[in-house]
């Protein structure tokens, strides 16, 4: 099998850096260049690519990172309101894209990305991890395997620290809080294992936590899906700063034949020192999620969760967010 | 004074009542006991609102009477009963050990302010079902997020019928007056003999969280870090009865609870309402 040749553009969120790593881990992949407005980021970053023995090209802007006929794909994690200019211009310059969720700010805008991409003929795929993590994968074979009969229902939480900061609070740039943040990745499992797309939504949401911010830290979602199945979210920025875990999200679905939970950031170490703090101890769901992209996108073939997942996510937190104001359930745009 | 105790249930509650009755050293007379000549305390654990008529005549005959709820199908009769005689509603949750610890630490200011309360009940698929679920369970989980969180100004309710014949799932979100969010999710459709709760109280300053799958003992998470507390354990049931039973003597103020009782009934059929309609409520 032939390798693809890869490269990073914005390390504004965090996980551009584990997404590099995963790449570098990869037999299949080379990561050949990176790209960052910000001289701070950009600097850290090609200390990782030269600690994983990389010498990788580096480019303040990233059009010039695009100009680069042997890149073959890119992975996109800049602030979210940049992630729709940045996709079209990759894909017009012929470039398969990863985008960081949340795919983009409006559902027209995921689905001009989703149109130009089919038009250039690259693949675009949605940064959805969590369908990569060990927890959910068992839960998934179990499920498919029958083992709780038809699912009924699902309940689903996703929290932060109330530590977040920078352009993840910027409403210009994030387009939202944390029911932009977190609700696409619980939606996203709910679609996945119901195998049903949302058609409604209810939301509460307030600043609650750190009312100085300018963007929702706390919400509540009840969606229902097709056929009348409820799937409920619990979405915030509200756990405490010394939480043990980099997160709190919980899967459980109850079916004609059993129920099943999965704790997703449950699996960890607690290093006790001077503060208590959280040490990873799971397969890495990010090399999966690369791995998938990379191993698709060699074969001709979309990658496990695409740009149409990633509109499905963008299109119920439009409708959450018109909820929130108007305090009745939207119907999501399907 | 009539110090003697009638208890009308289920057989399992029932013989759970009995031994609680001759713990707190009262007599337990039978149901059969003739009604006219009975002027003590009636205890009526009994499910489904059809269970409900003999209430009126034991209100008659100067009876104090304890009961599920709801009263009846519709908040307008249900509050007529309450109303009338010594009447109160079986609220356990408000005497459970483990939700006066929350209300304890919440009112110690562990956690700040509130932000969100997080209320789960999930039972196996054989617990009874007298109505739907809200109807059936529904009053004391909402008495707790009322009493945790204080007043609900604004609910939205989906109610299905996932494995029986009557709806068995409750899901709810809504506000609280003081504009912290709620989540409530109350089950009857679980796996044979599948037995969950999960409350979560978060504040601004940090988490209470008791989960029954985990421990049997509450943890308060804050910036000075994570502490477990428990209660000394004491049946709910017991301890409402004991309370009920001292008011029946001594006509000692259970004001506290009525109100409680009163939001909460107002409260579920609201919920009701709310499903009804697909609207808020």
């Amino acid at each position: 099998m032939s390798s693809l040749r890869m490269a990073a553009i914005d390390y504004s969120h965090g996980h551009q850096y584990s997404y590099t790593q995963a790449v570098f881990r990869l037999s299949m992949a080379e990561f050949v260049a990176l790209a960052d407005a910000d001289p701070d980021r950009r600097g850290r970053a090609e200390a990782l690519a030269r600690e994983f023995g990389g010498s990788v090209a580096v480019y303040k802007d990233y059009r010039d990172l695009l100009a680069q006929e042997e890149i073959e794909a890119v992975m996109i994690c800049s602030p979210n309101a940049d992630h729709h200019r940045m996709t079209l211009d990759a894909a017009q310059a012929g470039k398969h894209v990863l985008c960081e969720k949340p795919l983009a700010i409006t559902t027209d805008q995921a689905e001009e990305m989703i149109h130009i991409c089919e038009k250039e003929g690259v693949f675009l795929g949605t940064a959805y991890p969590y369908r990569f993590a060990p927890v959910i994968r068992d839960m998934k074979r179990r499920v498919e395997a029958g083992e709780i009969g038809q699912i009924l229902a699902l309940s689903a939480t996703n929290h932060l620290r109330s530590t977040l900061s920078g352009w993840s609070v910027d409403p210009e740039r994030s387009g939202g809080g944390c029911i932009r943040d977190r609700v696409v990745h619980a939606l996203d499992l709910c679609r996945w294992f119901s195998g049903r797309e949302p058609v409604e939504v209810y939301a509460e949401a307030g600043t609650l936590a750190r009312p100085e911010l300018e963007v929702e830290d706390v919400g509540m979602l009840i969606v229902t899906f097709e056929d009348g199945l409820i799937g409920t979210i619990d979405p915030s920025w509200n756990r405490p700063p010394n939480w043990t875990r980099w997160g709190d999200m919980r899967l459980r679905i109850l079916g004609t034949e059993g129920a099943i939970e999965g704790d997703l950031t449950g699996q960890a170490i607690s290093c006790t020192t001077d503060t208590t703090r959280w040490l990873s101890y799971s397969e890495d769901m990010d090399y999966y999620l690369l791995k998938d992209f990379t191993e698709s996108v060699l074969a001709g073939r979309p990658p496990l969760v695409t740009g149409w997942d990633g509109r499905m996510g963008v299109a119920t937190i439009e409708a959450a967010y018109e909820s929130i104001r108007t305090h009745r359930p939207v119907p999501i745009a399907g | 004074m009539d110090r003697s105790v009638v208890i009308c249930g289920g057989p399992d509650l029932e013989a759970r009542m009995r031994a609680y009755v001759q713990l707190v050293g009262r007599r337990r007379v039978s149901i059969s006991s003739s009604i006219r000549r009975f002027s003590g305390a009636i205890v009526d654990i009994r499910g489904g609102l059809a269970s409900k008529r003999l209430i009126p005549a034991w209100q008659q005959h100067g009876c104090a009477v304890i009961s599920d709820a709801p009263l009846a199908r519709t908040l307008d009769r249900s509050q007529a009963l309450l109303n009338q005689g010594d009447m109160l509603l079986t609220l356990p949750s408000l005497y459970d050990p483990r939700y006066q610890l929350i209300l304890q630490k919440s009112a110690e200011g562990a956690i700040g302010k509130l932000i969100t309360i997080r209320l789960i009940r999930l039972l196996p698929i054989q617990s009874p079902l007298w109505d739907s679920i809200a109807l059936t369970y529904g009053l004391d989980p909402l008495a707790a997020l009322q009493v945790l969180g204080g007043p609900v100004t604004r609910i939205m309710a989906w109610e299905q019928a996932l494995k029986r014949r009557r709806p068995d799932t409750l899901f709810a979100t809504g506000r609280f007056e003081g504009g912290g969010i709620f989540y409530l999710e109350l089950s009857a459709a679980y796996p044979r003999d599948y037995q969950f709760e999960r409350i979560e109280v978060v504040g601004t300053e940090g988490v209470l969280e008791y989960d029954s799958n985990r421990n049997r003992t509450l943890r308060v998470i804050t910036a000075a870090g994570s502490t477990l507390h428990s209660a000394i354990y004491e049946p709910a049931l017991l301890r409402m009865l004991r309370d009920y039973l001292r008011h029946v003597d001594d006509a000692s103020a259970m004001e506290k609870h009525r109100e409680r009782a009163r939001a909460a009934l107002e409260l579920l059929f609201r919920a009701v309402n709310s499903a009804q309609s697909h609207e808020t409520r």
